[in-house]
């Protein structure tokens, strides 16, 4: 197992965040390597997820999503072997005492079929972003006003 | 083989610039300022700065030859291994 990690702070959201609606959005591109057809498998695994910390750096959530672990999992039709990667995407509330997030990408190794020395795993463009959530306030208002103009016509 | 990489991308330089440029909306990950850990052979390395392709697990950093491009995620084999190319699953 390989890893990389990086901590980011989440402070410039903190209203909405202990508001219960601040939204997250974790995405990138994850993948592995593979032979052509009829060649060894190598499910290396490339996984993504934040981790969501407290101020005292206790875990208060988790979100993750895997890589595709062959070309097919990846929306491929491979017919020559070589490297590829699939969008990956996972999102939700971030937890409302949170003040600091652990973006990581775990690459695991297959260790199975064909045991290799080569982690093949890999991973691009990773983005985290977080948003304020609508209100449940605005939307009904947004609503309301809706109804109004149609009523006006 | 078990190993740390000294080649981290310093945690204080992530803290100070990430914090001048949270907003709502925005890319929080600054790629280019991984902590890594290596338990493999060959383990992460950044690629911030050789291009679009941010990490890639496997190669050593003398060994790196890639380029993405038009939605083609090519990749080259260390020198003398030859070349794969396949096309990514969208094109970026």
């Amino acid at each position: 197992m390989s890893a990389v990690w990086q901590a980011i702070d989440l402070g410039f959201a903190s209203k909405s965040i202990a508001a219960g609606t601040a939204e997250f959005s974790l995405e990138g591109y994850l993948g592995s390597f593979d032979e052509a057809e009829g060649g060894f498998p190598q499910d290396d695994l490339a996984t993504l997820s934040v981790t969501f910390l407290g101020q005292g750096g206790e875990t208060l959530g988790m979100a993750a999503v895997d890589g595709p672990v062959d070309p097919i999992d990846a929306g491929l039709d491979m017919s020559e072997q070589g490297n590829y990667s699939a969008f990956r995407h996972v999102s939700g509330i971030v937890p409302s005492d949170a003040t600091s997030a652990i973006v990581r990408i775990d690459f695991e190794i297959d260790t199975g079929t064909r045991p290799t020395s080569f982690n093949n795993a890999n991973a691009d463009l990773i983005e985290l972003r977080v948003v304020p959530a609508p209100s449940t306030a605005i939307l009904a208002a947004l609503t309301l006003s809706g109804l109004h103009s149609r009523r006006r016509r | 083989m078990m190993r740390y990489t000294t080649a981290t991308i310093g945690t204080l330089a992530l803290s100070t610039s990430a914090l001048a440029g949270a907003s709502f909306g925005t890319n929080l990950v600054e790629n280019g300022s991984f902590e890594q850990f290596n338990a493999d052979s060959m383990g992460p390395v950044d690629l911030e700065n050789g291009g679009p392709v941010d990490l890639v697990a496997w190669v050593e950093e003398s060994q790196l030859d890639l380029d993405l491009y038009s939605g083609q995620f090519t990749f080259r084999n260390p020198p003398g291994a030859g070349a794969n190319t396949l096309s990514s699953a969208a094109a970026r």
